[in-house]
């Protein structure tokens, strides 16, 4: 009987305690899913310039400040001051990777140099992502940036669209080692070949430099004495090559399309000397460069490649609301 | 009550237990339920009810703040110099622009612009000519036209650029008023409506928005995010639905918005706030219940235990007691000390069991007591003085030669010791026991011859009742040896047997001396002393072993008269 009787005590606390723990295990469970945060990641977004001067980056800055709010992640950003600095950009990139971060998001200088420091930081178990300018060999776990051949093949149509199919055109680049200058290049080139005679120049390389662009502008009317338009595919270029050709009281005569919604390329639009602008989405890309980088610290499979998009913007179409929301960035 | 059948076990306590935490369950089922449903209901009022206050203090410092810029620029638009003919003075104008326009600039910090817009003058602006962008041109844009069509009502448009100053392109909001077609325009920044919407707090996640009257964003915490398409607000489901409470699901989340009014330009205060936030309170809530009821629960369990414990053990104990009790072992102890009806059980049990005891005790006793008197009865009987003297009888007739005498008394003294050695058997019927008598009263007869005359009568319907054996026989010795031997003239011994009933009455008398009072009441009470008390004591108390009550027995005498026995016995001794 007392043997019964023991036996009947030990199964009643034990069902007791089981179901009270049931209880408390789905209790301290909603406890957790009522206040779920991510531990913060750190990630450390290395881009081509972080002079205030460089409108783009600080749009794609914006999107990144953005996104780390959203997404909970700590998210500092480093770079050289201007885009041309590559042996700056390696080394702060080797500096962040020795800190061992969660993550980092790189917009890479040079196609090929910061390929092997991309390998660097994954031999590390650093997942990167690149965003605007990738590096040689798709190393990086994911790439979020306008596709830029795209880009460039809508500049030369949009150039070829302008001008007749006997024309001269320029292309100015900025860097022959960019992979946006490299893709950008090859559409813009692929489109405005076989126009029936008309004249492609380049891609000549401005080098992230207004004066060049502007010396690249006198001597090619020098050398050719006529020049129907240019196609500029970046925003320093843009910039150097319109400065020029109003200056030279050419504006309207040489057709220009440029790339990028600086303030300075917006009034130049304004003015008609440049024609068109193809406009990326710089915000987009940091904001998602951030939360491609976040899903890949989770483990989550991430997209090779995010393709923000890009816009044609012509002084006609500027001030509507979608457009005029696409290259006005809120400055609050 | 009939239990489910999962509830019928052979134990009290799992019984109890069952039942309780069924109960306990079913309660907490209940409680939990309804408490939850209500606490969703209860968390979903007051948030809408919180939200819509919040919206409408928004609305409300929102109509404030617009209702003083249509007075800043009624103020303004006064300013502005415009002839009878609705011309607007190009000179004076310069000086107001320059004194009014600028001081309202300073003075506002919230106002980036003030400009105005005719078709002669052109664009007007409170800065220095250079600083105009010469290429913008207002008088095409649309709120230019609005402003005019709206004959001097302000016109407010929603976020947009700015694009009137070199370089510049600003997001802002623009007021505007006209008079004939002369427009004045206020640019409004986003400082002063950013500071009313942002001066609430909903919840962790929840936020303002304003949109205008066509649904474009006018002022969005997330504006960036909106115009790159990277965040988005169901614009038309919320034009649809119009004020009020909506809940819309969006990227895969219920949101609920609600929407107030701003009353002269019909913007919209829009308040969003997450379902899942709201449920994820609600999961606390639940959590804290939850927790709560585990708590009780576990007490709930153990007091159960506890309780049916005390109930069940007790009970337990007592039928471990009865089942020593059923064994036969009387002298088990009940260890139940208790006040309530199972100590009240125990102790009736205790008392029981010894009630039994004593019951036992004096059966063993009067089983005894009836050994003992049978034995005295036999003892009484043949005693060897009677002997003796029959035997002395017989040899004196046989002398006498008196054969046929001898032949009768010896055949009666033989009968009569083969009655008395008998079956065994305590019990006799009243023919066996008569004719015994009758063997007795002949070998008496003779032995006092003529002094000696006895009838035997009965009745036969009387004769088959049983008595103990040897009842009769002290009875008639007693009336014989006090009612005949001490009279020389002998006398009468009667025995009377009838059936009264169910009981049957026996009556032993003789015609004797009688008693007086004093040996009467003596011999009733059968003291040792009296002699012939002996005999008739001996005969009440195997009455009573034998009948208990249910009989009756009498000594009646008088001097002179005689003495009569007399008893009653039933039909049907007790079993």
């Amino acid at each position: 009987m007392n043997r019964e009787d023991d036996r009947l005590r030990r199964i009643w606390f034990i069902a007791t305690a089981a179901v009270a723990a049931v209880f408390v295990i789905i209790a301290i469970t909603g406890f957790r899913d009522g206040n779920r945060r991510d531990d913060d990641l750190e990630v450390v977004v290395v881009l081509k310039a972080t002079s205030p001067q460089m409108e783009f980056w600080q749009v794609v800055r914006q999107g990144i400040e953005a996104a780390a709010r959203e997404y909970a992640v700590s998210a500092s950003v480093v770079g050289p001051w201007l885009e041309h600095q590559i042996d700056d950009q390696i080394r702060i990139l080797r500096t962040v990777i020795a800190e061992e971060p969660d993550g980092i998001v790189l917009a890479a200088a040079d196609f090929n140099r910061l390929a092997p420091v991309v390998e660097e930081a994954l031999a590390r178990d650093i997942a990167i992502v690149t965003v605007d300018s990738d590096v040689d060999g798709d190393r990086a776990l994911s790439f979020v940036g306008t596709n830029n051949v795209e880009a460039g093949r809508r500049a030369g149509e949009v150039m070829r669209g302008l001008v007749g199919p006997d024309a001269t055109v320029a292309v100015v680049s900025h860097v022959p080692e960019a992979a946006t200058a490299i893709e950008r290049e090859a559409g813009a080139m692929e489109a405005l070949a076989n126009r029936g005679g008309g004249l492609t120049i380049g891609p000549l390389y401005a080098f992230n430099d207004e004066q060049t662009a502007r010396r690249i502008v006198i001597e090619l009317l020098e050398e050719h004495g006529r020049i129907d338009g240019i196609v500029a595919l970046n925003e320093t270029s843009t910039v150097g090559v319109a400065r020029t050709v109003e200056d030279l009281g050419l504006a309207g005569q040489i057709r220009i399309v440029g790339f990028d919604a600086s303030t300075e390329e917006i009034a130049l639009l304004e003015r008609q000397v440049v024609d068109a602008l193809v406009v990326q989405k710089p915000f987009n890309m940091g904001y998602l460069s951030l939360d491609v980088i976040a899903r890949a610290i989770r483990g989550d499979t991430v997209e090779p490649r995010v393709d923000t998009g890009s816009e044609i913007v012509f002084r006609t179409n500027m001030y509507e609301e979608s457009i005029q929301r696409l290259i006005f960035p809120l400055v609050r | 009550m009939k239990l489910p059948n999962f509830l019928e076990s052979n134990s009290i306590q799992i019984t109890i237990s069952a039942s309780f935490v069924i109960v306990v369950l079913v309660t907490v089922a209940f409680l939990g339920t309804s408490t939850l449903v209500l606490t969703r209901e209860a968390l979903w009022d007051t948030t809408t009810l919180y939200s819509d206050q919040l919206v409408d203090r928004v609305a409300r410092s929102i109509g404030v703040y617009l209702q003083e810029m249509e007075e800043i620029t009624g103020v303004l638009l006064d300013e502005v110099p415009l002839r009878d003919d609705g011309s607007v003075d190009a000179a004076e104008l310069q000086s107001t622009i320059e004194q009014t326009f600028a001081t309202a600039v300073r003075l506002r910090s919230d106002i980036s612009l003030i400009g105005v817009v005719s078709p002669e003058l052109g664009t007007r602006l409170h800065l220095p000519e250079p600083a105009r962008n010469p290429v913008a041109n207002p008088l095409d844009s649309d709120w230019y036209r609005q402003a005019v069509e709206a004959r001097g009502a302000p016109v407010y448009t929603g976020a947009r650029i700015q694009n009137v100053l070199q370089d510049t392109y600003q997001w802002v909001v623009t007021v505007a008023r006209a008079r004939g077609d002369t427009v004045l325009f206020v640019d409004l920044t986003f400082r002063t409506i950013e500071e009313l919407v942002s001066s609430v707090e909903l919840g962790t996640r929840g936020y303002l928005f304003i949109t205008d009257r066509a649904g474009s964003i006018v002022y969005h915490p997330q504006q960036q995010l909106i115009y790159s398409d990277l965040f988005h607000e169901p614009i038309e489901q919320l034009l649809q639905a119009g004020t009020g409470e909506t809940v819309i699901p969006v990227d895969g989340e219920e949101r609920l918005y609600l929407q107030h009014e701003v009353a002269p330009t019909g913007w919209r205060v829009v308040s969003v706030t997450g379902v899942d936030q709201l449920l994820a309170s609600q999961r606390q809530v639940q959590s804290y219940y939850l927790a709560w009821i585990a708590f009780v629960f576990a007490f709930v369990m153990l007091l159960t235990y506890a309780l049916s414990r005390r109930i069940a053990q007790p009970i337990t104990r007592l039928r471990r007691s009865m089942q020593a009790v059923e064994q036969g072992r009387f002298d088990v102890e009940i260890p139940v000390d208790r006040a309530d009806e199972i100590g009240a059980l125990s102790r009736d049990f205790t008392i029981m069991v010894n009630t039994i005891q004593d019951l036992m005790r004096k059966s063993a006793q009067e089983q005894e007591d009836k050994r003992h008197a049978e034995l005295r009865a036999l003892q009484h009987q043949i005693t060897p003085h009677f002997l003796y003297n029959t035997l002395d009888s017989i040899v004196w007739m046989a002398e006498g030669g008196r054969t046929g005498e001898v032949v009768s008394m010896t055949t009666n003294l033989a009968r009569l010791l083969r009655l008395s050695i008998g079956s065994g058997d305590a019990m006799v019927s009243l023919r066996s026991e008569l004719d015994y008598l009758r063997s007795y009263l002949a070998i008496q007869q003779m032995r006092y011859r003529d002094r000696l005359t006895y009838v035997v009568e009965a009745e036969e319907s009387a004769l088959d009742v049983r008595l103990p054996r040897l009842t009769l026989q002290p009875a008639v010795e007693n009336a014989i040896y006090h009612g005949i031997k001490q009279r020389e003239a002998g006398g009468e011994v009667r025995v009377e047997c009838r059936s009264h009933g169910d009981h049957v009455r026996v009556d032993v008398s003789d015609n004797g001396p009688g008693m007086d009072a004093e040996t009467l009441l003596a011999t009733r009470n059968g003291s040792p002393g009296a002699g012939n008390g002996v005999g008739l004591h001996n005969i009440r108390q195997r009455l009573a072993l034998t009948f208990g009550s249910d009989y009756e027995f009498h000594v009646d005498s008088r001097p002179g008269e005689g003495t009569r026995v007399r008893f009653c016995i039933p039909r049907r001794p007790a079993a």
